[in-house]
């Protein structure tokens, strides 16, 4: 630019001009230079601050503008029955909440009656949830001064839609409720599950709910958002950070939720017609040693806790043992048969009384000397008469049978709170130790091992531990089966065969040849069954009570060909029997499952022989 | 980032400045400069690349250049349509994606309320078809537990014989007692099966979740009573036990 000018031909006066104009452009260039370099450094500076230093922080303001992370919760899986039929599931609910100071602060800004609102709004949510609320509760809750206040713990999300579209401020929670539609059906074995605050799911109490949580209860998701400012509009694309939720898995019992109400309505009434303190039962299946039933007299529903005590929410079938009685009679009978010390027809002289080491022993009923056969040791129940047999299978027969027997052990039922019962261990043995454990006394099992002996004695000897479970069902609806437990080999087939065939007795009722139970039977089945009764413990003297007792049964339905293995107690029941009450849960079962009629009556046996 | 690109332009001027005059002949100014006499290697490099393009000849390249003069004006229009259908579109685009996203927000709404409306009505069914609730409405219509059945066997010779003996079923006893040894501090949410006093409302569609609220979790798990297994039998006593077992 400056060769330009010197080009040009001009005068002197010109040049000057020209020369004070260049140097005033020089000027301006020079201070438009530093202005810029300065805007230029300045933008430097505030670009490293922004970038650099404040990042940070900045962008996780940003975020917070936009972003939001939303939990995806975990569907908790359906308990059902082995047909199917739900016994536990569960349902989407919210909770709302309300911030009265808010309320206070937002209606103040707009000139309005802050207490008008709030009664408007008890008066929508009383309206909304029906007469399970009261307004007026609702109402104290908005005017207290507490920060944050549950208006309704559960309400359907369509309920908490309607009240939030009228009042925005009311804000809600997810929730998930468990339902038990069949209320008390099966719920000591079910337990209950509910929610839980801390961990903004629902969890497992008590019961199967509690033993099979982790399977349950799946994993809760959650993903990061940008939404639109004030709305749930998720802008699209912006979804990262994604990890969907993994629903709980769902459990198919081998309960059967018809025979299970059947079973406990029967054992309720049967119960209460004759005062008893508590009463279990358990119906497994002959061959696979699956529960069909499991009831108990106390119970509760688990939809409504309250009021509900610890002792109504246990399993007393898994977890209270008692001592069985006589029922326990047919591990020396097994051991007497499978050792071949006896069979059934051999003929015992049984004195009326025994002493065994320092005591006593006699039968229920006074006798001179009689000649029983092995059978009808069995079938009238002679303590004398089993005693005597025990004494020729031996102390280590015994015990081992009783140890195969499953007695001593837990089942590993699947169900929670197990309890092992209690046979006293060989260096614990007293003198009268054998006297006491073949006829039941003196040892302890629940009522599912009860009912497992038998079921070895219904399965051709080998026995089944018994399991509750049959099948999980994941979310995507593919079974998985745990694994079968291995039979237990107790005794052979013949020697099962033959006492089944044996305690057909015990339900006969021959003129002069009775057995203990002819209530039991039932028209067109053969049935073999043992009933029991089993002195109690005297807590205040440590000795047995001569009052209270334990009454048991366990039967075989049909005793031919198993189907059924039913297992009863009622703990101190003002009646001496409960075979009226298999009567009914068998007859009940042939009619449910259409089991075929024996071919035959089971023949009478002889018992006594004179 | 883009400071970089804005200065490189002026920076390229400068470099061509001494060279020599601006020419104001446009694209086919540097090669003109070459043919009016230039030092000759820069020459020989100009007649390189010429070549390495694929032009042979000055005169040739000449012509070219003001040939390919008229034939970019097409291509940049070309360019320029392309750039602006690209920004339509991607405008057009992106306001459909929000769009859609309100829709799949209002399908999703509709959805859940479907779901809702599905999970009410399964819940009313699987309520209304448990053992409980059927054994009650066959009591509310007067219907009774049948008892033993008796049944008719035939048998391969086509005879027909009876077993069992058919009985008149007869209503139940009248609900059993209260029970009477209840647990001291029990008191009776099991009430016994007695029917409820007043039918009970089925539950109504709208309201599922109504009316129970699920009592709040404890601190803890309630251990399951008896969990810890209190074995029952005394060991065996010093004064031995005389069991008589009546069976």
């Amino acid at each position: 630019m400056g060769t330009a000018t010197i080009r040009r031909p001009t005068g002197p006066a010109r040049r000057v001009r020209s020369r004070s104009s260049a140097t005033a452009r020089h000027t301006r260039l020079g201070l438009g230079r530093v202005v810029l370099v300065a805007a230029l450094v300045a933008a430097g500076v505030k670009l490293a601050v922004v970038q650099g230093l404040q990042s940070a922080t900045l962008s996780a303001q940003a975020s917070k503008q936009r972003t939001s992370v939303q939990l995806l919760p975990a569907q908790r899986g359906t308990i059902t029955d082995r047909n199917g039929t739900p016994l536990a599931f569960s349902v989407a609910a919210e909770a709302l909440y309300a911030q009265p100071n808010r309320i206070i602060a937002e209606q103040r800004a707009i000139r309005a009656d802050p207490d008008a609102r709030k009664q408007a709004m008890a008066r929508r949510v009383a309206q909304v949830l029906g007469p399970a609320v009261s307004e007026q509760q609702i109402l104290d809750q908005l005017r207290s001064d507490h920060q944050t206040v549950l208006l309704a713990p559960l309400v359907t999300p369509a309920q908490a839609r309607a009240i939030q579209h009228d009042f925005p401020e009311i804000s809600a929670e997810h929730r998930e409720i468990r339902q038990y539609p069949g209320g008390e059906l099966a719920s000591n074995v079910l337990g209950v599950a509910n929610w839980r605050a801390d961990e903004r799911k629902v969890r497992g109490l008590v019961g199967l709910e509690n033993y099979d949580d982790a399977l349950l209860a799946g994993r809760d998701g959650r993903r990061v958002v940008d939404t639109a400012e004030g709305s749930d509009a998720v802008i699209p694309g912006s979804e990262r950070a994604e990890r969907p939720p993994v629903p709980g898995s769902g459990l198919e019992l081998t309960l059967d939720s018809d025979l299970q109400f059947t079973v406990a309505q029967m054992l309720r009434d049967y119960a209460r017609k004759y005062r008893a303190k508590g009463a279990s039962a358990v119906v497994l299946d002959a061959r696979t040693a699956e529960v069909y039933a499991m009831a108990n007299e106390v119970t509760f529903d688990p939809n409504n806790l309250e009021g509900a005590t610890p002792e109504m929410l246990g399993n007393p079938a898994v977890s209270s043992p008692f001592e069985p009685g006589s029922v326990n009679k047919v591990v020396t009978a097994a051991a007497g048969i499978e050792s071949g010390v006896v069979t059934p027809d051999t003929v015992l002289r049984v004195p009326g009384e025994l002493r065994v080491a320092d005591r006593t022993v006699r039968d229920a009923w006074s006798h001179g000397i009689l000649n029983l056969t092995f059978t009808g040791v069995l079938a009238r129940s002679s303590n004398i008469g089993t005693l005597l047999t025990a004494q020729r299978v031996g102390e280590d027969r015994f015990v081992d049978l009783l140890t195969r027997m499953g007695l001593g052990r837990r089942t590993n039922v699947g169900l929670p709170g197990e309890s092992a019962g209690r046979v006293p261990p060989r260096d614990e043995w007293s003198g009268s130790t054998f006297a006491n454990l073949p006829i039941g006394q003196g040892l302890s099992m629940t009522v599912l091992q009860m009912a497992g002996m038998y079921q070895a004695i219904a399965n051709d000897g080998v026995r089944i531990p018994p399991r509750v479970v049959s099948a999980e069902i994941a979310p995507d609806g593919t079974r998985t089966l745990p694994p079968r437990p291995a039979g237990i080999r107790v005794v052979s087939p013949q020697t099962a065969r033959t006492v089944r065939d044996m305690l057909r007795a015990v339900v006969q009722n021959e003129p002069g040849q009775r057995g203990t139970a002819p209530e039991a039977a039932l028209d067109g089945y053969q049935i073999a069954g043992k009933s029991g009764t089993a002195q109690q413990v005297n807590p205040g003297c440590g000795c047995y009570s001569n009052s209270n007792y334990w009454i048991t049964f366990a039967g075989i339905l049909p005793a031919d060909s198993p189907r059924f293995v039913v297992g009863i107690m009622l703990d101190d029941p003002a009646v001496g029997s409960a075979a009226p009450l298999f009567h009914q849960i068998a007859s009940y079962l042939a009619g449910r499952y259409q089991i075929p009629l024996s071919p035959a009556p089971s023949p009478p046996a002889v018992l006594t022989l004179p | 980032m883009t400071a970089p690109a804005r200065i490189a332009a002026p920076t390229r001027s400068k470099a061509t400045a001494p060279a020599g005059r601006r020419d104001p002949a446009p694209t086919g100014g540097r090669h003109a400069a070459v043919q009016r006499g230039r030092a000759p290697a820069v020459a020989r490099a100009y007649a390189r690349r010429a070549q390495r393009t694929g032009m042979h000849g000055t005169g040739v390249h000449a012509r070219d250049s003001g040939s390919a003069e008229t034939s970019r004006a097409p291509f940049v229009m070309l360019i320029m349509v392309l750039l602006a259908v690209a920004l339509v579109a991607t405008l057009w685009l992106s306001t459909a994606a929000t769009a859609d996203s309100y829709h799949l927000d209002n399908a999703r709404k509709v959805a859940r309320q479907m779901t809702e409306r599905s999970e009410s009505l399964s819940r009313q069914v699987a309520t209304l078809e448990t053992a409980p609730e059927l054994a009650r409405r066959a009591r509310e219509l007067g219907m009774v537990p049948a008892g033993d059945a008796a049944r008719l066997v035939v048998r391969s010779d086509g005879t027909v014989s009876l077993v069992g003996q058919p009985r008149r079923a007869t209503a139940p006893a009248p609900p059993p007692a209260p029970p009477v040894i209840p647990a001291p501090q029990q008191t009776g949410p099991t009430s016994p099966q007695a029917p409820p006093a007043q039918p009970q409302v089925p539950p109504q569609p709208q309201s599922p979740a109504q009316p129970q609220p699920v009592t709040p979790a404890p601190a803890g798990p309630i251990p399951p009573a008896g969990a810890v297994s209190t074995p029952q039998i005394p060991t065996p006593a010093p004064q031995a036990p005389n069991p008589t077992g009546r069976t």
